[in-house]
């Protein structure tokens, strides 16, 4: 090719690269009512999203997606796999419609992304072996436990490993953090109190010690100014509190009836999260089919 | 394009995030010395070993080779890292991670160093056999100096990216830099560290790719 036409071929793509995210951006685009819901979770971490030998994904969060699918008229639900540290990089790209791999209300997440209300109460544990329990966070003087990288629980090391002389070792992949404890690698993985139960449950190699009370609360999020689908799906959200659909999966999944005071039972007043950034006071009375 | 600038270069998230992505520059640094110290040296010795001509010698080294380039470095980390302590072997993360990359390298470094090895004139460790040199003296004197010479072109593609590589050890949790990229974005739900820790493995790696840069150069012409 002669340089000019080269040149000339160089300039065509990039003009029409230009054009294409414009192409791409149809009216609501990004929440065809034609597809499949799209979310993403980081799957491993169970009960909430994980795998079954068959290779199908199960879990509460799961069931809790699928039915917002259901009630939102979607033909289907898709789960995409990726590792918790980008999946915030994932909503904003708008790979996916939002997020429902369990995730609590941080600031520094609220300012990035718009939270519905709140669903699940969060308390942190520490997961250990069923033959090296720790008796209290004194044990964890000098000993290494692992998070997965961007959690909340990062985040509580963050400010609290030196105070209590942890050692920590941060993993992509939470099924990996778990690895690391039947392994001896290290002595505890920190994670959600719900999480760990239900492991030691399935697995009796491991034991859960020294729960952490928080405030923390998850609450599904989505992009900033994604506000008329985050209204929407809060609305099912609600609808599922009403009818008591939340707690029969709740009860499927953790045994036992969630607290009547939880926010998995609590219907909140308004659109998504009180007191968090995003947060709409007014809405119309709840009408649910 | 505002998104842009709010999701990767927010410079708000660039600054809270340094101190701990220049904690994980430091540590990539290490593991990038350790690999490219570890595998060139082995990687001379293995081909100095085959240059003696002993099938004995020989073999192995090529069996190890072999297996080396055709094996992915992060399954060697995964084995060495989860599999080994059901053996009750457990090496800590950064060995692990070295000894995979540093195994990697040597096999690349061995095939090139041997190259240029093969590539040394018969001519002139027959001159100087006549000269009364004995084998290892003709191996250390003649053909050495001038094999790994001729070698060096062919191997600094390669042991850069084998180099880069040195961000697969982010997955056995060590503190590098990826893993600190990783977790600054996750705690600060914005992306913008990651693009500041590119800019940081470019000021890391940079400096390797002008030297090999000049290497090639420099050793183009030899013999």
């Amino acid at each position: 090719m002669t340089g000019f036409r080269l040149a000339g071929c160089i300039v065509a793509m990039l003009y029409l690269s230009a054009f294409y995210p414009g192409l791409a951006r149809a009216d609501d685009e990004d929440h065809p009512t034609s597809a499949k819901l799209r979310v993403a979770a980081e799957v491993g971490f169970a009960p909430f999203n994980f795998r079954l030998a068959d290779g199908s994904v199960t879990g509460f969060s799961y069931d809790l997606s699928q039915e917002i699918a259901k009630r939102l008229g979607r033909p289907g639900y898709d789960v995409v796999d990726i590792v918790w540290s980008n999946i915030f990089a994932a909503l904003q790209g708008k790979r996916v419609e939002y997020i429902i791999g369990p995730m609590t209300i941080t600031p520094q997440r609220a300012n990035e992304m718009l939270f519905g209300e709140p669903y699940f109460d969060v308390a942190l544990a520490f997961l250990t072996r069923a033959d090296s329990r720790l008796k209290s966070m004194d044990d964890l003087r000098g000993k290494t436990v692992a998070v997965t990288s961007g959690s909340v629980q990062d985040d509580w090391m963050k400010t609290n490993a030196e105070k209590y002389g942890i050692e920590v070792s941060r993993f992509d992949k939470t099924a990996d953090a778990v690895q690391a404890v039947a392994i001896k690698r290290v002595a505890a993985t920190m994670t959600t109190s719900s999480s760990a139960l239900w492991t030691v449950k399935n697995q009796p190699i491991f034991a859960t010690d020294v729960i952490v009370k928080t405030d923390g609360v998850f609450g599904l999020p989505f992009r900033k100014d994604d506000v008329a689908f985050r209204n929407l799906v809060d609305t099912k959200l609600k609808c599922m509190k009403r009818d008591g659909t939340l707690s029969a999966i709740y009860r499927k999944w953790f045994g036992v009836d969630p607290d009547p005071g939880s926010s998995t039972v609590k219907i909140y007043p308004g659109y998504g999260a009180p007191g968090w950034p995003g947060y709409v006071a007014e809405a119309p009375p709840l009408v649910c089919p | 394009m505002t998104d842009i600038l709010r999701l990767y270069f927010d410079f708000g998230y660039w600054w809270k995030s340094l101190p701990a992505l220049l904690r994980g520059a430091v540590v990539t640094f290490e593991l990038a010395s350790a690999t490219l110290i570890i595998g060139l040296t082995l990687g001379l010795a293995l081909a100095v070993l085959r240059a003696l001509r002993r099938r004995w010698l020989s073999i192995p080294v090529v069996i190890f080779v072999d297996a080396s380039r055709a094996v992915p470095s992060i399954v060697v980390i995964f084995l060495l890292f989860f599999a080994l302590p059901y053996a009750d072997i457990r090496m800590a993360a950064f060995p692990c991670a070295v000894l995979a990359l540093a195994a990697n390298l040597a096999a690349v470094a061995e095939e090139a160093f041997w190259a240029g090895i093969q590539a040394v004139p018969r001519g002139h460790s027959e001159a100087a056999r006549t000269l009364g040199l004995s084998p290892l003296l003709i191996l250390g004197l003649v053909v050495l100096p001038q094999g790994i010479r001729l070698g060096i072109p062919l191997l600094t593609g390669k042991a850069i990216s084998i180099t880069k590589d040195t961000s697969l050890a982010s997955v056995v949790a060590v503190p590098e830099l990826l893993n600190q990229m990783s977790t600054e974005q996750g705690v600060y739900a914005n992306p913008s560290p990651l693009m500041l820790g590119a800019l940081m493995f470019l000021l890391i790696f940079m400096p390797l790719v002008q030297v090999s840069r000049w290497a090639e150069r420099r050793y183009r012409w030899v013999a």
